[in-house]
């Protein structure tokens, strides 16, 4: 982008030098075109002012002609005079013919001008003239002369015989045809001023003609060399101007070039300075390295790290390992009879770069001497392409001074073989730990055993205590109506108002209490006593059992029972006494929530149903329910939310034991809402599942 | 980019000044007699046929010498048909139109101060004359015939022999009578009614057996190269527009 900028600069400044160039040029040329115009309007008058000079020439021939002809007839008194004459007359007519074809055909016009000055014998004149090139363009002075020349010819010799007959007329004397002759002479000559005269007319009116152009050519020329001027200052100016207009665009395309060149060069600057801290950062980085890092072009060093310099301390810098060094594989050791181990420059063509490079996955080594001792480091060759265009790329080496690993594993090595022998030891000493510890496993499997046992039997006997509990809640009020009875009839008695029939129904009161009582004993008496083999049994009378163990209890607490049964037999087979046990438990339990969470209303609501051949039973209460991290371990055992001396956590780990294991059913509870007399109630609700008897 | 300059300066510049010389040019070789209608009537036909007529004026006999020796130009009017007749076996005269015709006639000072009546007064000794050169023009070729017609050669020489000037043509002749230099010639007599001519000039007319009219037919000379502007030229000095013009100058 610079450089563009840079050479669009520097190609309009060679355009705006060209442009003025060219305008100097170009008005240098016009200048000369114009000179030359002006120079040949310039030669066009001087041209006609040598005709006019010719044709004065001509005139003054043909004065001198007249003057001779006059010559012939007055003084030549003999042949000879008359032929001299002759010559004379017939060398200007010569003189007037090369001028004449010197206005026909254009030439230079030689005259020799006779001077009475001493040394100027032969002063010679030259004009030049050049007619137009027009073939159609006629030569008027020759068109009216040159016929006229003949003429004079012609006359000279009929003057000449006219002289000559009157000579032979007076030699013989002859006096009438002398005086004849004498009188065509006459005549003749009379005739002559006219002939001349027209000539002279002619030329006259040529000469003036060729005045009158040579004026009209001289304010032609002064109106062309004005026009020309006026011309000239219009295309100079038109060039100035145009040059002026390119000159003003191109410099203001190159200050915008410049500008922008300006604006690129800072942000070059820029980039130089970011550059060079990046260098600053690569070279610090590259320097902090632990390795010794090489960068080259594949063949040659380009760059190195300070670890390099640490290592080749007698080297100060790159310049100076290059000097003596092309490459750092110049201090491999060769003598290594190990593969792992880069031992050479040149691998079948490869060069050890391009070796390594071939084979990433393989973790090569090379080792360097310095002085007797040996340097291991582990190499890494990596190839990174600088340019994606070009596909340059690098190749950097890494070398990882790993002499103390080397030295370590040399060290474990010889270790590992007193190792093995201590390993072996130990392993004998395990095999027989492990022998005692499959003893110890056995014994306290059976001190688990034995403590699930007494588990379970303090679970018994934490129910025996709940029913002992509930066993007394029963006997008090029969005990009270009891001994109510039984102090009325002692009073009766003492007062003497004993009757027989009231004795009789006291007692017949009091032994139905004991039935009761007895009835009840029996009831719990059933409840412990371990069922020897499964019976088929109606479950609904076992939950009626269960719930008159508890009626008590749940009367005191204020807890709404509401049975919802709706069938009246639900057979099954299996064990009663250990079912009761699962409703004693799940129905403490309700208890137990209802009291702790104390809800307005204490309700537990007790449903059967019958599904599939499955009784199922639904014990639910509004204790607001199971909190949810709790829910699913209520089953596991040692798990419970009550107050240690309230639970043991073995109660529903019984249950679930009891359903499952020897009813062949299923125990799960979850959180419920449940609608009564139009309240909804939230709650735990145990669902138990038995097999129906078919 | 001198060369692109250079053509465009020469074409605008020079281009625009050698219009005007791009016409055709007619030379006309007519008798100094018949100048003035004549260039009347090539002013017409130089705006007509947009062309330019030179005419060169002399003696016609003067004139067909020229014309002779240059082999160019396009119309040749001599003063007297007599010229064709002669110059016809050249082969340089070709098609002719007869435009009017000349008629000689003594010409005197105004109003005749010398009271010349007849060609007689030539051999006067009291009366100085001027007679046309016969061998140059045709005022002179028709002293000539007139002369010798009138009394024979005798008359015809002495009456040359008598005369104060020689002249060159019709012109000449009357200058010298407007300068007083002579008092009687022999001229055409169309020049006498010229008007630089007429108050200085009275006309005393000839017997036509003498002096017969002599036709002047205009000729197209075979080198022309503009014969259709020739011939324009013909019609236009032949129609009425062309004859009033003639008749102006005094050609009947």
């Amino acid at each position: 982008m610079h450089r563009s900028a840079k050479s669009s600069v520097y190609k309009k400044l060679i355009i705006l030098i060209a442009i003025f160039l060219i305008g100097f040029a170009s008005l240098f040329t016009l200048n000369q075109i114009f000179t030359n115009l002006t120079n040949q309007i310039d030669k066009k008058t001087i041209n006609l002012k040598n005709k006019i000079t010719i044709g004065e020439f001509i005139a003054y021939d043909l004065v001198e002609i007249r003057s001779l002809f006059h010559e012939l007839a007055t003084t030549a008194t003999n042949k000879r005079s008359r032929d001299l004459i002759s010559d004379k007359i017939s060398d200007k007519i010569d003189d007037v013919d090369d001028a004449l074809d010197v206005l026909e055909n254009g030439g230079v016009l030689t005259r020799f001008i006779e001077l009475n000055i001493a040394g100027h014998l032969n002063t010679i004149k030259k004009i030049a003239y050049y007619p137009s090139k027009d073939k159609n363009k006629l030569s008027l002075e020759v068109i009216d002369i040159r016929p006229k020349l003949n003429d004079i010819n012609n006359m000279v010799a009929e003057v000449n015989k006219l002289l000559e007959k009157r000579t032979h007329y007076k030699k013989i004397k002859d006096t009438k045809m002398f005086l004849k002759s004498a009188k065509k002479i006459r005549r003749y000559y009379k005739a002559l001023p006219s002939f001349f005269k027209r000539i002279s007319e002619n030329i006259r009116r040529l000469l003036y003609e060729s005045e009158l152009s040579l004026q009209k050519l001289e304010k032609q020329t002064l109106k062309d060399k004005a026009k020309y001027l006026k011309i000239k200052i219009a295309l100079i100016l038109f060039i100035v101007i145009i040059v002026l207009i390119l000159g003003y665009i191109i410099i203001k395309g190159v200050n915008k070039d410049s500008q922008k060149v300006y604006l690129l060069n800072e942000e070059l600057n820029e980039n130089l300075a970011k550059q060079q801290r990046q260098e600053k950062s690569i070279r610090a980085i590259l320097d902090g390295q632990p390795n010794i890092i090489v960068v080259s072009d594949g063949l040659h060093m380009i760059e190195a790290n300070a670890k390099l310099f640490e290592f080749f301390d007698t080297f100060d810098n790159l310049d100076d390992y290059k000097a003596e060094h092309e490459c750092i594989c110049d201090f491999f050791d060769t003598n290594i009879p190990n593969n792992e181990y880069i031992v050479k420059k040149d691998y079948d063509g490869l060069n050890w770069a391009e070796y390594a490079l071939k084979y990433p996955d393989k973790d090569f080594k090379v080792i360097i001497k310095k002085g007797s001792i040996k340097h291991h480091f582990a190499l890494k060759v990596t190839k990174a392409i600088i340019d994606d265009v070009t596909k340059e790329a690098v190749v950097v080496t890494t070398l990882n001074d790993i002499t103390s690993e080397v030295n370590a594993q040399l060290k474990l090595k010889s270790l590992n073989k007193n190792l093995e022998l201590i390993i072996d030891n130990k392993t004998k000493e395990l095999q027989e730990l492990n022998e005692n510890l499959e003893q110890k496993i056995i014994i306290e499997s059976a001190k688990v055993r034995e403590k699930d046992k007494q588990m379970i039997s303090q679970s018994r006997f934490a129910a025996m205590g709940e029913m002992i509990g509930n066993i007394a809640h029963q006997w008090r009020q029969p005990l009270s109506a009891i001994n109510t009875t039984a102090s009325g009839m002692i009073l009766q008695m003492q007062l003497g108002i004993t009757d027989n029939n009231e004795i009789e129904e006291s007692y017949n009161k009091i032994m139905g209490y004991v039935d009761f009582l007895t009835q009840t004993i029996e009831d719990f008496r059933g409840f412990f006593k371990e069922d020897k083999e499964k019976v088929d049994f109606n479950i609904i009378d076992v939950i009626e059992k269960s719930l008159s163990v508890t009626s008590a209890t749940y009367k005191d607490n204020d807890i709404n029972l509401i049975k919802d049964f709706k069938v009246d037999k639900l057979m099954a087979n299996g064990m009663p006494s250990e079912l009761s046990q699962v409703f004693l438990n799940v129905l403490n339990n309700a208890k137990d929530a209802t009291i702790s969470n104390k809800p307005d209303e204490r309700i537990v609501h007790i449903s059967t149903v019958v599904e599939n051949d499955t009784c199922i039973i639904y014990i639910q209460d509004n204790a607001g329910g199971i909190p949810k991290d709790i829910i699913e371990k209520v089953f596991d055992p040692y798990f419970t939310t009550k107050h240690q001396s309230q639970g043991t956590g073995i109660g529903l780990y019984m249950s679930k034991d009891i359903v499952e294991k020897h009813m062949n059913g299923k125990i799960s509870v979850k959180n419920t809402k449940v609608t009564l007399d139009n309240k909804k109630y939230n709650g735990a609700c145990f669902k138990i599942e038995i097999p129906k008897l078919k | 980019m001198k060369k692109i300059l250079k053509i465009m300066v020469l074409t605008t510049v020079v281009g625009t000044l050698s219009f005007a010389s791009s016409k055709p040019t007619l030379l006309f070789y007519c008798g100094i007699t018949m100048v003035k209608p004549m260039s009347e009537i090539s002013k017409f036909i130089e705006k007509k046929d947009n062309c330019k007529i030179k005419i060169i004026q002399g003696g016609s006999k003067d004139l067909y010498e020229s014309l002779a020796y240059a082999k160019k130009g396009d119309l040749y009017l001599p003063g007297s048909d007599s010229y064709r007749k002669n110059y016809l076996k050249d082969g340089f005269l070709k098609d002719a139109q007869y435009i009017g015709y000349n008629q000689a006639a003594i010409f005197v000072r105004k109003n005749n101060p010398k009271n010349i009546k007849s060609l007689d007064s030539l051999v006067d000794e009291d009366i100085a004359t001027i007679l046309c050169n016969p061998k140059s023009g045709s005022a002179g070729k028709m002293t000539k015939e007139i002369l010798l017609k009138y009394k024979g050669e005798e008359f015809f020489e002495d009456a040359y022999d008598a005369t104060t000037i020689i002249g060159t043509d019709s012109r000449n002749l009357n200058k010298a009578l407007i300068d007083k230099q002579v008092d009687m010639s022999i001229n055409w007599r169309a020049t006498g009614f010229w008007k630089e001519n007429s108050p200085y000039i009275t006309i005393v007319d000839i017997p036509e057996k003498y002096a017969p009219k002599k036709k002047l037919v205009l000729n197209l000379l075979s080198f022309s190269k503009h014969p259709k502007i020739v011939q324009d030229f013909m019609a236009f000095s032949r129609s009425q527009d062309g004859q009033k013009i003639m008749k102006k100058y005094g050609f009947r």
